[in-house]
């Protein structure tokens, strides 16, 4: 007896979902709708019929609905209002629906069905209104639709151009234990959205951007989340400043970086009134011109900076646009990493406490050194490596020149010739006795807070470089005289050549004329 | 058995024989196995390409005469691409077909079917993903009830699971208002 012929249910699971997989998100819903075994067969193998994004514009006498699903590209449903009904747009065809049918009707019909449907996690719910009017009408009816039906499940919301009462009817039909991202935008009349405060999403989520609005006195309630945005209506002030600073320095916020933009702050006079004296980095980078701050307490380390944008960057008409950052944390130290030594993007970088930031030279400039010191302005590769070592090993009397022993010299072959280097236990100022002897009347403050702070190591081991050292003094020289920052550090294991490097740096570092010799900005 | 490429008459040096599952004996260039994963491991396993080596017939039982002569004439038509590849993503994922493609599987739908697995069996790698991407090409813009007509399903649904509203034969059901309203209402037939 032959076997019954194939149809699409029989074929193997591999051979159906390779043919599945060719479908898009729309073709699979109804291919779902076929019966039981395709439907358990979409809802639990096949990733693209989810959807992660789903978006709403709203217009007056227009509605797009956006699905996003993971392979599929993005699918739009039109619904248009004309003189004479309601036509719905999809990927292939346009169709009028019946006479006298109102196009939000429509809309909400088929948005009823698909948030039903949607049993995943949605990655981003968009709701874009262009219109006060129509945004408000649309959040009543989303309110009337989601009455009593479960909570709308998504990770980021957006939602631009409402007022506060549409907002505030909107978000409750959102779970907020799925919600980690608000950004909400506000209308031209910068409506008062105070309300949210009072809401769990507002205590649940960890990142908000609030835009077009206000909320009074919101920095007393932004301590749990991780980033602040927020485009400020008023005067920033330095006791705004003042006031997020103390927030940072509290030990159990949650705050990473709080953004603000404004049209107007109080001047650099009343600021340095308020804060200290601003750290200023020299070279200043050509395209950040920055105000910066730093601040401690405790273990915690915040950074403000006021950046005042080259005028490419900016979005606002207005050519005085500045853009206010306030960063934490804070000090790690880092191990240069195989990638960080082709980057040349160090030479711009501020000298900042950001742990994304490194020292300020980089190994370009490093090698510059080495080529522009040798005799003939030029060196072989091997040269090179060797001159900034060998550079750093004469330069510092903490390097020790050893000769080679007989049994070495068989160890090696009988035609190495060579030294060995090691390092001797020299207190740390004479480590780099050749550079400070100028420094040292020019920054005396520097030189004796340093010295006091630090505990010479009483036994370094020839075979590694005790690195502690050249680190604590490179980093406290960049930061300008923070004398206690690293003493509770722990000891770093350094490979020889990142310590000499870390040395190098160190004494280019103490050459800039320029770094303040005060320590005014930091208040313990 | 139309072909476009003459079948030049294989001599014992460059072939192989292959069995159907009915008897029916194949004689195959080994230019044309390159196209298949499992006639190639076969013929590089066995040293089938040396000249010194005996050949038997290889038997597939899982293919009938006629799917074979149906195979035979893709690998003609396909001699001079390039070796089978596992890899999908070398492979058009767009729903138009070349002219003998559409031609060569204008064929019912339980025939294609029994293609697919003869070519999921000797692993044909584009055989089988042009194969199921025309089947997908004709799920694709249907409504569930023209699906069900088109691939034969009988529906097991009588009530929907989430609202216990039974669905209904006709399609206008708001269970399909989504699909009736982003999908073309009429299909062209297959």
């Amino acid at each position: 007896v032959p076997p019954p012929p194939p149809t699409l249910l029989t074929l193997p699971d591999v051979t159906l979902l390779h043919t599945l997989n060719f479908c898009d998100y729309l073709s699979l819903q109804c291919l779902r709708k076929t019966c039981k075994f395709f439907r358990a067969l979409v809802d639990e193998s096949l990733p693209d019929s989810k959807i992660t994004d789903l978006s709403v514009i709203v217009q007056r006498r227009n509605v797009v609905l956006m699905l996003t699903t993971k392979i599929s590209p993005v699918h739009f449903i039109s619904f248009h209002q004309r003189a004479d009904g309601c036509y719905v747009g999809g990927d292939r065809v346009e169709k009028k629906l019946p006479d006298n049918s109102y196009y939000l009707d429509a809309f909400f019909i088929d948005l009823e069905i698909l948030i039903r449907h949607c049993k995943s996690i949605l990655e981003k719910f968009v709701v874009f209104m262009h219109d006060d009017q129509i945004g408000a009408e649309f959040c009543e009816r989303f309110h009337l639709m989601m009455m009593e039906k479960p909570q709308l499940k998504t990770k980021c919301l957006h939602i631009n151009g409402v007022d506060a009462a549409p907002v505030l009817s909107l978000l409750p039909h959102v779970d907020p234990e799925y919600l980690t991202f608000m950004n909400i935008t506000g209308t031209a009349a910068t409506p008062d959205f105070s309300g949210i405060l009072a809401l769990d999403h507002w205590q649940k989520v960890a990142r908000v951007h609030l835009t077009r609005c206000v909320i009074p006195n919101v920095f007393q309630d932004i301590g749990h989340l991780e980033v602040f945005k927020t485009q400020l209506q008023t005067v920033m002030t330095a006791t705004d400043i003042r006031l997020l600073k103390d927030m940072f320095l509290l030990p159990n916020t949650n705050l990473k970086e709080v953004g603000l933009c404004f049209d107007t702050r109080d001047n650099d006079e009343t600021m340095t009134a308020e804060l200290g004296e601003i750290f200023v980095i020299d070279p200043e980078p050509v395209f950040v011109k920055s105000r910066t701050w730093y601040f401690k307490r405790a273990q915690k380390i915040v950074a403000v900076t006021i950046d005042v944008r080259d005028a490419r960057l900016k979005k606002c008409d207005n050519s005085d646009n500045i853009d206010y950052r306030m960063e934490f944390p804070a000090l790690t130290i880092q191990m240069p990493q195989a990638e960080d030594l082709t980057d040349s993007s160090t030479t711009t970088t501020p000298v900042s406490l950001d742990r994304s930031q490194r020292p300020p030279h980089s190994y370009k400039e490093l090698i510059i050194e080495a080529i522009e010191k040798s005799p003939q302005k030029q060196l072989m590769l091997k040269e090179i490596y060797a001159n900034s070592i060998r550079h750093n090993l004469s330069l510092h009397d903490c390097f020790e020149k050893v000769p080679l022993r007989h049994h070495d010299t068989t160890l090696h072959g009988p035609n190495n010739s060579g030294h060995y280097w090691r390092v001797v236990n020299v207190p740390i100022e004479k480590q780099n006795l050749r550079k400070r002897v100028r420094k040292q009347q020019m920054q005396p403050r520097l030189v004796s807070r340093g010295n006091s702070s630090r505990s010479v190591d009483a036994s370094p081991s020839p075979a590694s470089i005790s690195p502690t050292n050249p680190l604590q003094t490179s980093i406290a020289t960049q930061v300008n005289g923070l004398p206690n920052l690293l003493s509770t550090a722990a000891p770093l294991q350094l490979n020889p050549i990142l310590a000499t490097l870390l040395s190098s740096i160190q004494i280019l570092a103490a050459q800039n004329q320029n770094v303040p010799t005060e320590t005014p900005a930091f208040q313990f | 058995m139309s072909c476009e490429e003459p079948t030049t008459s294989p001599t014992p040096e460059n072939n192989i024989t292959v069995v159907s599952s009915d008897g029916k004996e194949f004689l195959l260039d080994l230019k044309l196995t390159e196209q298949s994963e499992t006639l190639a491991r076969l013929i590089s396993n066995f040293e089938y390409d040396r000249t010194d080596v005996k050949k038997d017939p290889v038997p597939l039982g899982n293919i009938t005469s006629a799917q074979m002569q149906k195979i035979i004439e893709w690998l003609q038509h396909h001699r001079y691409y390039p070796k089978w590849e596992q890899n999908d993503i070398h492979y058009s994922t767009s729903f138009t077909f070349e002219t003998w493609v559409e031609e060569y599987l204008n064929i019912p739908n339980n025939e294609m079917f029994e293609l697919l697995n003869a070519a999921n069996y000797l692993n044909i790698p584009r055989l089988f993903s042009t194969i199921c991407r025309i089947m997908a090409s004709r799920i694709t813009g249907k409504s569930a009830e023209q699906i069900r007509t088109v691939l034969n399903i009988k529906t097991d649904v009588k009530n929907d699971v989430y609202t216990g509203i039974p669905i209904q034969e006709d399609s206008s059901s708001s269970e399909d208002g989504m699909s009736e309203i982003s999908l073309s209402p009429s299909p062209p037939p297959i």
